[in-house]
């Protein structure tokens, strides 16, 4: 960004350097050249050296009338000057010394001149006094020299702050990424300096994370308290219900028997909930990449196949694999838990008789992983709502099930830096998670 | 059993307490890090159950410092922290086993006799051949064999079989199959280990008078030598 601004201004500098270059001295050389000329337009007619002279004899004029043989025949000037340079075509200039004037001794004057060939070989020069033009001629130039340089400065400083600007932001940038990546929010940005306002800006983002840190802190703190106070009690029941259960007097009464164990398993589906909602938000909050790993994916979804295989007979369901050899950085009880999930789900949903298709392949640089059953689907309003907590498919109310299982997939998912997505295929609901 | 219990929860401790005891265990408690540790080390226990998070010392420097003067008693530790990253980190400290509160009883008692078993003497010898009543399985050749018919078991009925019987006359819990039968720590939604325990079960008990494999309630499983 920085070289593209500097680009630009140097092109502007440029045009705009060479446009005042170009127009002034066009102006200047062609106003004299006009002025020589009109001259030469009257004086070219006449032979008579006497009439030229006394119509060249001006003092902002000079002029010399030369024999073929290069005398003098008439003139102010003594000799062609020595030094001439060009000033444009056929238009000559050179300095001459002025007769010393009392206090100015080394003055000179500038004069643009030209010279016109008398058909009878005489050669006339004529020079106009150009010197107030070519001093304002020369400030001008001093003026668009100072302006270039004050404009190349002005690109140097800019490109500086540019770079400036651009290293300071991406900083910012890099930081937050880091954090919304690794999850670490003890992470600040380095402060280089405090006098300008990226800093300032960078002050504030940091007193921000300081703030949410706090927060999240304060969050994890109430969650451990809930999973302090109400598991310990909870526990305690589920304890003392399992008591109740094994004391002589209920094993013996069959009715009294199953109403406790009826509560045992209430209190036991509570905790896991409960288990289930904290280990969501602890997936969620944590970002712990302590247990990862490389896995092959194929191998973990392998077991897990195996795991639900008796279920799937039991259903008659088919299942078809299409796996690729994939390697992943992944936890791998976290992510068995989470293909567990999806393959409880899609058997709990397909049918008898029915079929599930899983594949896992590479697709440019992301993993993809697919799932995809023949059971009823989800009603495309709620595709977006099946990851979120406690959802339960209208359908599906009444079947066993916390509406858990997917937050935690999606839980999962993020934490392996995946995306999921659901969708109705062609014959049932298919998910879809792709691994960057 | 001689085991430690080290817990700061007077309730859990008194209740996981009485529960040992009544199943014939002998129990020391200590409701600190210092004084657990104390006893951790001048006493010989089979078991120590310890919780992670004591007032004085925490669970995992107990561990730590056990291991240090290589004492190598069998350690569960107990955690309110059902984090997979606790776990390996409590795993790592030296721990053997871990178990999240809240916890049925019946877990907590099913791996304190798996602990504790394997610290005695037949528990170090590796043995390649597992009986009970008139089952028998060669691990070398991976046969089995019910009064003197083979049974033909797939790899993971195999394991599954290979777990209870090397636990033989202990309880053997569903979780305690998934984390040692399947070596994945999770939580399966559904009675999936019942199903597999079922298709065992077609096999090995299917045409025989006696079942190997008794289910026990609100526990888990068990195969005991005698009928």
């Amino acid at each position: 960004m920085a070289v593209l601004f500097l680009m630009l201004c140097g092109t502007a500098v440029i045009i705009l350097g060479y446009f005042s270059y170009y127009f002034t001295r066009g102006h200047f050389v062609h106003g004299t050249e006009a002025i020589i000329d009109t001259d030469l337009s009257y004086v070219s007619q006449w032979q008579d050296p006497i009439r030229i002279a006394s119509a060249l004899d001006r003092p902002d004029r000079v002029y010399l009338l030369l024999s073929p043989d290069g005398k003098k025949i008439v003139g102010n000037l003594d000799e062609l000057p020595e030094t001439v340079s060009l000033l444009a075509e056929g238009t000559l200039t050179f300095s001459i010394p002025v007769a010393s004037e009392a206090n100015s001794p080394d003055t000179e004057k500038d004069y643009a001149a030209k010279i016109y060939t008398y058909p009878n070989k005489n050669r006339l020069l004529i020079g106009v006094d150009i010197t107030p033009v070519t001093s304002d001629y020369k400030l001008m130039q001093w003026l668009s020299f100072l302006s270039i340089g004050f404009m190349v400065l002005v690109i140097i400083t800019s490109y500086l702050i540019s770079r400036f600007v651009a290293t300071n932001t991406n900083r910012i940038a890099l930081t937050a990424k880091q954090i919304i990546e690794t999850g670490d929010l003890s992470q600040r940005i380095e402060l280089t300096s405090r006098w300008d306002d990226l800093s300032y800006m960078a002050g504030v983002i940091n007193d921000l994370l300081d703030r949410i840190q706090l927060l999240m802190r304060g969050i994890r703190q109430v969650s451990d308290n809930i999973a302090h106070d109400l598991r310990t009690p909870l526990t305690r029941l589920h304890h003392n219900l399992e008591d109740l259960r094994s004391q002589d007097h209920i094993a013996q009464n069959q009715q009294a028997y199953e109403t406790v164990d009826k509560l045992v398993n209430e209190t036991d589906q509570m905790q896991r909930t409960f288990n289930a909602l904290l280990r969501i938000s602890r997936i969620e909050s944590g970002k712990q990449h302590s247990a990862f790993e490389p896995l092959e994916l194929g191998e973990l979804l392998q077991d897990v196949i195996e795991l639900y295989e008796p279920l799937l007979e039991e259903k008659s369901i088919t299942l078809k694999k299409d796996f690729e050899t994939l390697v992943l950085q992944g936890d791998r009880n976290l992510l068995f838990q989470a293909f567990g999930n999806l393959m409880d789900n899609a058997v709990k949903f397909t049918p008898t008789g029915g079929r599930i298709d899983l594949g896992l392949h590479k697709q440019g640089t992301e993993t993809v992983f697919v799932i995809e059953d023949n059971g009823p689907g989800v009603p495309s309003t709620d595709l977006e709502k099946i990851f979120e907590r406690f959802y339960r498919a209208e359908s599906s109310r009444h079947t066993p099930g916390s509406g858990l299982g997917l937050s935690l997939v999606g839980a999962v998912t993020d934490l392996h830096k995946g995306h999921i997505s659901a969708e109705n295929g062609e014959k049932g609901l298919r998910l879809t998670i792709r691994f960057s | 059993m001689r085991i430690l219990y080290v817990e700061d929860d007077q309730e859990v401790l008194n209740y996981i307490s009485n529960g040992l005891k009544q199943e014939g265990h002998n129990l020391d408690t200590a409701d600190n890090g210092k004084d657990g540790l104390f006893l951790a080390t001048t006493e010989n226990y089979d078991v120590i159950i310890v919780d992670r998070m004591l007032p004085e010392l925490d669970g995992l420097t107990i561990i730590r410092t056990l291991r240090g003067t290589d004492n190598h008693t069998p350690v569960l530790i107990l955690s309110a922290l059902g984090e997979v990253d606790d776990r390996v980190k409590g795993l790592r400290s030296g721990g053997d086993d871990y178990l999240v509160k809240p916890f049925a009883f019946a877990e907590l008692l099913a791996r304190i006799e798996v602990l504790g078993k394997r610290n005695g003497p037949q528990g170090n010898q590796q043995e390649t051949r597992l009986t009970a009543q008139d089952l028998e399985v060669d691990l070398l050749s991976r046969k089995v064999k019910r009064g003197g018919e083979a049974i033909e078991l797939q790899s993971r009925e195999f394991r599954l079989l290979e777990y209870l019987l090397k636990h033989k006359g202990q309880v053997v819990t569903r979780t305690m199959l998934l984390e040692n039968v399947w070596d994945y720590h999770f939580d399966p939604q559904t009675n999936v280990i019942d199903v597999h325990i079922s298709r065992l079960r077609g096999k090995v008990d299917k045409d025989f008078d006696v079942s190997l494999i008794k289910t026990i309630r609100g526990a888990g499983y068990i195969i005991e030598d005698n009928p």
